[in-house]
């Protein structure tokens, strides 16, 4: 009786296939934006929105299309844009030394887990952006103290991931290390690094992002010559068309940095991946 | 060498738990001869995986002694080798690699490639020439724990402690799993005790049957297992394999509270 409907049911998901389901993924992405920009087009020169706030997407990518153009040309935008990439992936770094280096402590010291857990989870409550008057005063207005409000930033989610990998080692595994008689650097080398890998790729993802954030608000607060504090300028400018094309520029940026660690992961997570049965029995 | 492999002497644990003390094993004794395979059979809760555990050092008992070999057992011992409920193989290690872990864990990753023939040797009498480099999420269930075998043979353990190793595999898998461990144990006359939920399994492959019952885990019984070496799958439908599992069922449900496991249904 149940048989019957199990074998019933998945021919009646595939006839309830949705229409998003059914055509062509980039029909439906390149579809949406078509939407998105006319109605766009449309609020832009309605009137009801003003230019200060809302430009129309034709000057924003006049904006980006000029900026393309230094940015090849060389000069200060294209300088601005290595700076604030040059901060982040610094950031990053930074981040991720001093993320996975804490994380270990936190997992695997008794120190860590009882005196300085409590510290960390505070300061993480904490916004942040708070700090950088601090950073800022102790490190001057130069990129280093972008780097370190980036990395401060980025640092919070590799250090409970690498905690929460490193602390989920499974028992199984623990087991069988107890039985072969593994050392505690063994144990850790050979059985808690790999085990908490996925959790540290999954902390470094959000690091890429949130570094990029980082730097930006950095310069934001900060000055200095960054893509971000061209933005600001802009924004003080009420040139409104630029921020929106260099906030594009850093959203792809932050994208792609991303997807740099994501194809790391894939690589190099490579179990993690559902592999397809190559045997039977 | 002494000649008792194993010798568990009146070993008794109590787990502390937040409902009191629950005591696992009651004055438990059981000597294992060099060569010789032993199961231990029982319902759930009769402590049979503690008792395993504690012979293999890895939970200290509350009273009593277990040797191996004449020494006490404090920590893993050397001689010692386990397979478990799982495969538990390293997913982002091969085949070959899992095999090899324990000679890498004991004498370094050079010692460890000096025994690379040995453990193709040992993937190819179970049936895994070839998988030697494929990763275990490309294995079923059955050559996972196969591989695993390979892994608790390669350091030539002279002790082999199985802890329901095929419990969660389909029954023909198992019986050919059984019939590959009966061969691979016969070759190198290993000492073995086997956990187990399965009569027939149980029977099939030991010397002697013990039998435990549940709350608190104690001996009920042994039943003597004189097949004749190597064991084939024909003697599983013969008249004297059939009354060996049924006197291990009589022990069974002599020690088994019906009672409790109604209530709990």
């Amino acid at each position: 009786m149940t048989a019957q409907t199990e074998v019933g049911t998945p021919t009646m998901l595939a006839e309830r296939q949705s229409i998003w389901e059914r055509i062509p993924r980039w029909i439906s992405l390149l579809g949406f934006l078509m939407v998105v920009l006319v109605l766009w087009q449309f609020l832009a020169t309605s009137g009801w929105v003003s230019p200060f706030i809302l430009p129309t997407p034709s000057s924003v990518f006049e904006a980006l299309i000029s900026f393309t153009r230094a940015v090849i040309e060389g000069g200060p935008l294209r300088q601005a844009l290595v700076i604030t990439v040059v901060e982040a992936l610094l950031a990053f770094v930074l981040a991720v030394i001093l993320g996975v280096g804490f994380g270990f402590i936190v997992a695997e010291s008794s120190f860590g887990r009882i005196v300085l857990l409590p510290f960390l989870v505070v300061i993480n409550a904490a916004p942040k952006v708070v700090f950088a008057p601090v950073f800022i005063a102790a490190l001057g207005f130069g990129i280093s103290s972008k780097v370190a409000l980036g990395a401060f930033i980025a640092f919070f989610p590799l250090l409970v991931d690498t905690a929460a990998g490193l602390a989920t080692t499974d028992r199984d595994k623990s087991q069988l290390f107890r039985s072969l008689r593994a050392s505690g650097m063994q144990r850790l080398r050979i059985l808690q690094l790999p085990s908490a890998l996925p959790f540290i790729f999954a902390g470094m993802k959000t690091a890429a992002v949130l570094a990029v954030v980082g730097v930006v608000i950095g310069e934001f607060i900060g000055g200095g010559r960054g893509l971000g504090q061209q933005t600001k300028i802009a924004g003080d400018l009420l040139a409104t068309d630029r921020v929106y094309a260099y906030g594009f520029v850093l959203a792809v940026f932050g994208y792609l940095f991303f997807a740099a660690v994501s194809f790391a992961e894939h690589r190099i997570v490579f179990w993690q991946r559902p592999r397809s049965t190559t045997a039977g029995g | 060498m002494d000649s008792q492999a194993v010798n568990v002497q009146s070993v008794t644990k109590v787990f502390s738990t937040k409902s009191g003390p629950v005591t696992a094993l009651d004055n438990v004794s059981i000597t294992l001869a060099a060569g010789e395979f032993v199961s231990l059979i029982g319902p759930s809760g009769c402590g049979k995986s503690t008792l395993l555990n504690i012979v293999g050092g890895l939970i200290p008992t509350t009273a009593g002694t277990v040797r191996m070999h004449g020494i006490p057992v404090t920590a893993p011992p050397q001689e010692a080798g386990m397979m478990f409920q799982k495969p538990v193989l390293l997913e982002w290690r091969t085949v070959l690699q899992n095999v090899l872990l324990p000679i890498e864990l004991r004498s370094g990753k050079l010692q460890a490639a000096t025994h690379r023939d040995r453990a193709l040797r040992l993937l190819a009498d179970v049936g895994l020439a070839g998988f030697a480099d494929k990763y275990p999420n490309e294995l079923s269930g059955g050559m996972q724990q196969r591989a695993a075998i390979c892994r608790m043979l390669i350091s030539d353990p002279e002790v082999l402690l199985l802890d329901e190793p095929f419990g969660a595999l389909d029954e023909l898998t198992r019986e050919q799993l059984n019939l590959q461990l009966d061969r691979v144990v016969e070759g190198v006359h290993k000492s073995a005790i086997l956990v187990t939920h399965s009569i027939s399994e149980g029977t099939f492959l030991s010397d002697r049957v013990i039998v435990m019952s549940a709350r608190p885990g104690r001996i009920v019984g042994v039943v003597d297992v004189d097949l004749a070496r190597p064991r084939t799958l024909d003697m599983m439908r013969t008249r004297d394999f059939l009354d060996l599992t049924n006197s291990v069922r009589a022990l069974l449900e002599s020690g088994h509270d019906f009672g409790e496991e109604a209530m709990s249904a």
